[in-house]
């Protein structure tokens, strides 16, 4: 498998019936992109939310190889802490809700720390991400497995699985960046209602993770769609 | 409480709730005997892989709410029954679901082979799954002889193969 087969097989993913299994963390993604974009009200171009799309993929891209290679040392140690680490993302992701909402009052000054503040999260978010995701295996990501799984493949395994990552990430930030330009319609009244709201679905979802209650959305709200 | 001390008690508060956390180790290794393991039945028996001779044995790992779980139903029960005079169990177990949408699950897909409900992925996270539908295929020697992840049906004319390799 080439990697752009890979890299199509990941972006498209987003645009299919297995949209189904990716909103397990899409819906959250955008509201996080959202979110920041509403977190002040100064006129501003989309930089910083171009930022958090590339750190967001950067993350979740690294952590979704890893996961996505039993046949490499890093892949099946991860996958034996999954429980732990998923709680671990559960809180990562709370805090990063408590920015989105709280994160207003809080004066960053200065392009570059902001970038810092607001590519880390999107770092964490994205690293927090792969942890929770369990993916439905698309045709072409069940031959990335199947080429992970075999010691002497898994590292061209890790490889095609991180741009299969990378292919979803983009795929979210394509369509994060709509959403974040149409806001520029956004009566300003609203703004910060709909932040908070966005602050809040994340904590829902953080919460999910906390306390175990994610695969009852996974088997209730997906199995609803299916 | 002062804000500078909120990132202190949130590392607190995850080393606490992790620590809570099960690991659980991944000891599938294609071509070693398969990880042993005992799970109660849903219509009562218990499902034990404990590495020895035996039936060969197809066991899907699925969820209720993944659609390619659905769809590699009617190949399973296909091959539950071409194979099962031939000394192959076909078995199924439930993941990433609740134990009673799993049940409902089964129930209305009225199989004729066994199915088991893995609580908490334990069983599913030493074969190293953690995405449904993911099928391993262990021989009569009770070796682990293939996982396959993904929808099987995809794969349907492989699957027989399969099956036939670990006869």
């Amino acid at each position: 498998m080439g990697w752009f087969t890979a890299l199509w097989g990941g972006f498209s993913s987003f645009f299919s019936i297995w949209q189904v299994c990716i909103l397990q963390i899409s819906p959250f993604f955008l509201a996080y992109l959202v979110g920041i974009r509403l977190i002040d009200d100064r006129k501003r171009g989309e930089w910083q939310e171009l930022l958090s799309c590339a750190a967001y993929a950067i993350g979740f891209s690294v952590i979704y190889a890893l996961l996505s290679s039993r046949g490499i040392d890093a892949g099946r140690v991860l996958l034996s802490h999954i429980n732990g680490l998923r709680i671990a993302a559960g809180v990562v992701i709370g805090l990063i809700s408590l920015h989105l909402i709280f994160g207003h009052s809080l004066s960053i000054n200065g392009r570059l720390l902001r970038s810092i503040v607001y590519g880390g999260c999107a770092l964490l978010l994205g690293l927090s991400f792969a942890v929770i995701y369990s993916p439905c295996v698309t045709p072409t990501y069940a031959k990335i497995l199947q080429i992970g799984i075999d010691p002497q493949t898994a590292k061209q395994g890790a490889f095609l699985a991180w741009i299969y990552g990378l292919g979803m990430a983009l795929s979210f930030s394509f369509v994060g960046m709509l959403l974040v330009l149409s806001l520029r319609y956004l009566s300003e009244k609203y703004r910060s209602v709909l932040r908070n709201i966005c602050g809040a679905f994340l904590g829902v979802l953080a919460l999910m993770n906390i306390t175990g209650v994610m695969v009852y959305y996974k088997a209730f709200f997906l199995g609803f769609l299916v | 409480m002062k804000p500078d001390r909120l990132p202190w008690i949130a590392l607190f508060v995850l080393g606490i709730l992790t620590g809570c956390a099960e690991d659980i180790e991944m000891q599938a290794n294609i071509g070693q005997p398969a990880p042993a393991f005992e799970l109660p039945l849903l219509d009562g028996g218990s499902m034990t892989i404990d590495g020895q001779p035996g039936n060969a044995k197809a066991i899907t790992f699925m969820s209720s709410w993944c659609p390619c779980s659905n769809e590699s139903i009617p190949l399973l029960k296909q091959i539950h029954t071409k194979y099962e005079q031939q000394g192959v169990d076909v078995l199924m177990i439930g993941i990433q679901d609740p134990e009673s949408k799993f049940r409902k699950f089964v129930t209305g897909h009225d199989l004729p082979f066994p199915a088991a409900y893995d609580d908490g992925d334990r069983i599913a996270r030493t074969y190293g799954i953690n995405s449904p539908p993911t099928t391993v295929f262990i021989d009569k020697n009770g070796t682990l002889r293939r996982i396959f992840y993904g929808n099987i049906k995809d794969m349907e004319s492989h699957v027989y193969t399969w099956v036939e390799e670990i006869l």
